[in-house]
């Protein structure tokens, strides 16, 4: 509001009060309009981003951008980073700050669909902080993870093996061996790509337990019951019920999954028909074998050898390492066995993050598994056994106790397999893809294991993620995803090389400076020369 | 007439030249430093140059220098009076000098350019997206801070002040948010998340990309401030 002089010219005080809040209400409004600018200037619509660099370095892969603007809802992202320890302090630094900048993009590029949330782990310690609430909330029990969240649906990734591989280094004796720690891969935004399309799933996939023929229970919390993994589940967006045959007649046409976890007593004909059916036109199917049944009451060893998976009898041993660091055999401890990620197969969807985490897996008590002839057009795979030569079959002759030690002459050290996948299209009438299911065509995918002491509560802890990732295979719910390699151009100087480092800090530091010095100077003495021209 | 007036006021007098000359040692010095510490690393040095702590404190000081004079001066030695009643608005008067102590930084900080030209000539493609990106940036806040300041030398008729009042003016628009989040209020925490300059640059000009958001942020806050100093200028036609 313009002050004419018309109203300057013999003012009272009342004037000038009205002046004044013209003039206050001028300015409110200016700001209130500069401020509801940049709000709205912040808006997805109204906003364009550009990236001026050279290699893109500044955009989400095409596939990334597009999921992210598919979401059905805002994913919120919480980020729960801390340094790591020596030797990998500095190694972990890098893949942590790269992947907080993919996570900024993505905040960035889409902030109507994805909230990123830093939390300060400095504080942490005392057990009540807030950030340990939501870590809480959220079950999240290690730190160096982000959690990708939309409602009740979560995925949590951590940064070790998900996000970077690292390499430890070597620091021996002998120079030209020695290797820094260092961060060998990073696969930063094909993670987040992959937790984003896992929450925007919708759909539930059911899983359905069988239950009645003498199965371990699906809501205990004993070491052999399976509380754990029915938890992990429903946290992982899966419905979980039980089937009983008996009760319950046909498998529910909702199925997704069903799973067969150590049965005592056997299917009748018509429960055995009703399993393979539901295998056979699409479904997945995950056996785990009862280390003690046999004969007619071997269920799983039944149903998985018309799928080329051979369940053999027996217990797989192995002798454990006592407290002075002897092996030891001789009692029930030598069928807990630890499969080490180099004993995993590389390439299977379960298994290859595993091996790339460098996470180990747990099995007791497991049955010895055989790969035979793949069903027709199918596919077998190994997952993981025991490494050759340390390991031997326990098996009594019947009415014998088990003597858990080796016996030269009746048992064979070897490597012994302990989990096996089949894979096979379609082999009856009337195939279906099952709801919920992501897959287009209609694929029979079947998961054995040598034990339900895999997914058992007793080795929880450790199997977490390999259980989720048979459920999840078994539902085609892999969630690999590919990003388009980057060709970011590493631009550095040569240190130590050259002096060219030398050169710029020379440029830099002392000639511009310089430079300004003698124009100021040579104005300075223009001026001075001649005053009434330089004014 | 007023901006060729400005600036000649500017490069006659030696302040300008001693800022000149110690700024850029310290961003220069700055720039290399920290490309050394990045093991040779050309974006993150360039990173930090145009958008490290140092960065932000030649930012805060410089801008306040170069514009404390140009009204607070002008109204105590009554050539503002003068200005006044001469035929050119106040708006005019205040745009001019904007324009000019803009100029000066704008100058200031092309050697932004020049270390990417000097990066180029020795043998490394410096991204000129990125370098342009930080000059784009550094031009951008020295608007803003050059409004901040002149609104200051027209509150004030003490230089001093002015540039005084100009740095606790810039200091509590980079803190914003860390300020506004003290009172542990949502609304006030969001308000001064949208007028985050730091976190703005850090994701925009800083890494090479244009963002229209951040650039409407900084072009309607200047301008809003050269509002604000114009009517800052009118009201001392009622003393």
């Amino acid at each position: 509001m313009a002050v004419t002089d018309g109203e300057l010219r013999g003012t009272n005080r009342w004037t000038r009060a009205r002046i004044g809040a013209g003039v206050a209400l001028n300015v409110a409004l200016a700001v209130a309009a500069a401020f509801g600018l940049t709000v709205l200037a912040g808006r997805p619509s109204a906003r364009v981003r550009v990236d001026l660099t050279a290699d893109q370095r500044n955009r989400l892969d095409p596939a990334t951008e597009s999921v992210l603007s598919q979401l059905p809802e805002k994913v919120q992202v919480d980020v729960f980073f801390r340094p790591e320890a020596q030797p990998l302090t500095a190694a972990f630094a890098e893949a942590q700050s790269r992947m907080y900048d993919v996570l900024l993009l993505a905040a960035d590029t889409r902030p109507d669909k994805l909230k990123l949330v830093q939390h300060d782990l400095s504080g942490a310690s005392t057990g009540d902080s807030v950030v340990e609430q939501r870590m809480a909330e959220l079950g999240v029990d290690r730190v160096n993870v982000f959690v990708v969240s939309a409602g009740d649906r979560r995925v949590v990734v951590p940064i070790f093996g998900e996000v970077a591989e690292f390499d430890i280094g070597f620091m021996g004796q002998d120079p030209a061996q020695r290797r820094l720690p260092s961060m060998i891969s990073f696969r930063g935004e094909e993670a987040l790509l992959e937790a984003l399309l896992q929450v925007s799933l919708t759909d539930a996939p059911a899983v359905y337990f069988s239950y009645g023929q003498g199965e371990p229970d699906l809501y205990g919390d004993e070491s052999v019951d399976l509380g754990k993994l029915h938890s992990e589940l429903v946290a992982d967006g899966f419905r979980v019920a039980r089937w009983t045959p008996a009760e319950d007649g046909p498998i529910p046409d909702d199925a997704a999954v069903l799973a067969v976890m150590s049965p005592k007593q056997p299917f009748d004909a018509n429960e055995s028909e009703w399993v393979r059916a539901f295998l056979e036109r699409g479904g997945g199917l995950v056996l785990a074998a009862n280390p003690f049944a046999g004969g007619d009451a071997d269920v799983v060893g039944a149903l998985a050898r018309d799928y080329g998976v051979v369940v053999g009898p027996g217990v797989v041993c192995s002798p454990y390492r006592s407290a002075t660091g002897g092996l030891v055999e001789g009692d029930a401890q030598v069928a807990g066995l630890t499969i080490l990620p180099d004993a995993m197969n590389r390439d299977h969807a379960i298994t290859a993050p595993l091996r790339r985490a460098g996470r180990p897996v747990r099995q007791n008590f497991s049955r010895p598994l055989e790969l035979s002839r793949a069903p027709d057009r199918g596919l077998l795979a190994d997952l993981f056994g025991t490494l050759p030569g340390q390991s031997w079959v326990e098996a009594p002759a019947p009415g014998e106790d088990a003597n858990w030690a080796y016996d030269e002459d009746s048992e064979r050290l070897g490597a012994y397999l302990l989990a096996a996948t089949s894979v096979f299209p379609p082999q009856r009438d009337g195939a279906f893809v099952p709801e919920a299911v992501q897959r287009e065509r209609p694929e029979c995918r079947l998961f054995v294991a040598g034990s339900h002491f895999v997914f058992s509560n007793g080795n929880f802890a450790t199997n977490r993620d390999f259980a989720r990732n048979v459920f999840n295979w078994a539902t085609s719910r892999e969630f690999r995803a590919r990003i388009s390699p980057r060709s970011i151009e590493d631009r550095r100087f040569p240190l130590g090389a050259d002096d060219s480092l030398h050169r710029l800090h020379l440029v830099s530091s002392y000639l511009l400076p310089l430079l300004a010095t003698a124009a100021g100077c040579y104005v300075a003495w223009r001026r001075r020369r001649n005053p009434l021209r330089s004014q | 007439m007023i901006l060729r007036r400005e600036l000649a006021g500017l490069f006659l007098s030696p302040l300008a030249w001693i800022l000149l000359c110690v700024g850029l040692f310290v961003v220069g010095w700055n720039f290399t430093t920290q490309i050394e510490g990045a093991r040779g690393d050309v974006f993150v040095g360039m990173q930090f140059a145009a958008g490290g702590p140092l960065y932000w404190g030649v930012m805060i000081f410089l801008p306040p220098l170069i514009t404390m004079r140009m009204i607070s001066e002008e109204a105590r030695t009554g050539m503002l009076e003068f200005l006044q009643t001469a035929p050119v608005t106040d708006t005019a008067v205040v745009v001019g000098k904007f324009l000019a102590a803009w100029g000066f930084m704008a100058l200031f900080w092309s050697c932004l350019l020049v270390y990417g030209l000097a990066i180029d000539l020795l043998g490394v493609d410096p991204d000129w997206g990125v370098v342009l990106g930080g000059y784009l940036g550094a031009v951008s806040v020295s608007a803003l801070f050059c409004g901040v300041g002149l609104l200051c030398s027209a509150m004030t008729s003490t230089p001093l002040l002015a540039a005084f009042f100009g740095i606790i003016a810039n200091i509590v628009a980079i803190r914003l948010p860390q300020l506004a989040a003290l009172p542990k209020a949502k609304w006030l925490t969001w308000s001064s998340g949208q007028l985050d300059l730091v976190s703005g640059m850090q994701r925009s000009w800083l890494i090479g990309v244009f963002d229209s958001q951040v650039a409407v942020l900084f072009g309607v806050w200047t301008a809003l401030f050269l509002f604000l100093c114009v009517r800052a200028v009118e009201a001392r036609r009622w003393r």
